[in-house]
């Protein structure tokens, strides 16, 4: 009798462990569907081995200006070099600000990129009373290779998605390309009257935009080929499709 | 028992093993990288001053921006028109007549003067007339507005919006 219970057992792992080298046959095929131009197909097999590792890189008019990597990170300032050295940053004028996403680690990755663009005050509190559409931080190549995600953007954050994976030492199409603040800022007052008497008043006009700081934080996330899907809902909590061209789409 | 235990401990060992390989995966491999910038406003403030001045027959009018920031800059004199006439003198090509206002054609930047404009004024009441002797209030207004810039960096003043008009009587 414990013999045919052994056996019955044997019997069940064995079927789990052909569903188990099935499934990863299945995933051999799409990674060799979405490499058409590698002879043969893949290159590695399963996108996660050992000693391989997520990496990327946030570049600024062509210069890293931020990285996380297996074993060294970096992060400097957006804007250093958005004027020429003496000049005077405009408010209307545009400035070139060109930014794009390089995999900077060893395996491929699918990317999510989150714009946040608000003001501060003096204080530095967020000021509420400017709006952050005067900050323009210009979006492009949306639609094929940058999708926004619109059912999470506010006036304050924008989400993008790569539509496709990057491959290793690739760098994606900028999602900017130029930066400007808008220049009815320079002519929003608040007037207020400060004292009022029966012959006289006061009048304090106040420029709204004064002394205030307009901010741009943009962050980069990256995630593992390897089974996208599951992995995107579970760490970014957003339902996807790959298809088989391991094409990235947003699912309502 | 023990070769019993022995094989359960192997089977235990391949049913996990399966179950991981056949189910979902339960971990997964992400990372990420920020930067952040900001740009502080530098609005100024803009204001201005007139000088009038008569060393010779004429009117020399001066303009200054006494403001924190870039302006641009429009002067109109005010002189009862049945005893007076003024004319303006373009010597220097910087100042252009339109709407009853001559507008300065540079931007000026805090503390600069504009260039001189010169008015004439021309006696509209006959010399031998007896009443000749009249004292004469003459009024310079100059107005100044915010320099704005367009996209591709060139400047351009809105004078529909004024946050500045002194006015100087000679």
């Amino acid at each position: 009798m414990k013999k045919i219970y052994v056996k019955l057992i044997l019997v069940v792992i064995c079927i789990f462990m052909s569903i188990g080298i099935i499934r990863l046959f299945k995933y051999d095929k799409v990674l060799k569907r979405y490499n058409p131009k590698k002879l043969g197909g893949i290159s590695q097999i399963p996108q996660v081995t050992l000693g391989s590792s997520l990496g990327i890189s946030l570049l600024e008019n062509g210069n890293i200006i931020s990285y996380r990597n297996y074993s060294n990170e970096k992060t400097d300032k957006l804007f250093t070099n958005l004027v020429y050295e003496n000049e005077k940053f405009h408010l209307g004028k545009i400035y070139k600000e060109e930014l794009s996403v390089k995999n900077s680690g060893s395996v491929d990755q699918y990317l999510r990129v989150s714009i946040y663009k608000y003001w501060l005050d003096s204080e530095n509190k967020k000021d509420l009373s400017l709006q952050p559409n005067l900050i323009n931080l210009n979006l492009v190549n949306t639609g094929e290779n940058w999708i926004i995600d619109e059912k999470v953007c506010t006036n304050e954050r924008t989400v993008l998605y790569y539509s496709y994976p990057l491959e290793v030492g690739e760098e994606t199409l900028p999602f900017t390309d130029t930066f400007s603040i808008d220049s009815s800022i320079k002519t929003s007052v608040e007037i207020t009257v400060t004292s009022e008497y029966s012959t006289s008043k006061t009048i304090k006009t106040i420029k709204k935009g004064e002394g205030k700081r307009a901010v741009i934080e943009v962050q980069v996330e990256s995630i593992q080929t390897h089974n996208a899907e599951d992995g995107i809902l579970s760490a970014w909590g957003r339902k996807v499709k790959i298809d088989e061209n391991g094409r990235l789409i947003l699912i309502d | 028992m023990k070769k019993y235990l022995k094989k359960y401990i192997i089977v235990v060992i391949a049913i996990l093993l399966t179950l991981v390989l056949a189910s979902k995966v339960y971990a997964y491999f992400t990372t990420y990288t920020n930067a952040g910038g900001e740009i502080e406003l530098d609005i100024g403030y803009i204001g201005s001053y007139i000088e009038i001045d008569k060393p010779d027959e004429n009117l020399h009018i001066s303009p200054m921006n006494v403001g924190s920031a870039d302006c641009y800059i429009r002067v109109k004199v005010f002189a009862p028109s049945d005893i007076i006439k003024v004319e303006y003198l373009n010597s220097n090509n910087k100042w252009t007549y339109k709407d009853g206002w001559y507008y300065y054609s540079d931007v000026l930047e805090p503390n600069q003067k504009a260039e001189e404009m010169e008015a004439i004024l021309k006696g509209m009441v006959e010399e031998d007339s007896l009443n000749f002797n009249y004292n004469i209030n003459v009024i310079a207004v100059t107005e100044t507005t915010e320099v704005l810039y367009n996209q591709d960096g060139t400047t351009y003043a809105n004078w529909d919006f004024i946050l500045d008009t002194e006015i100087s009587e000679y």
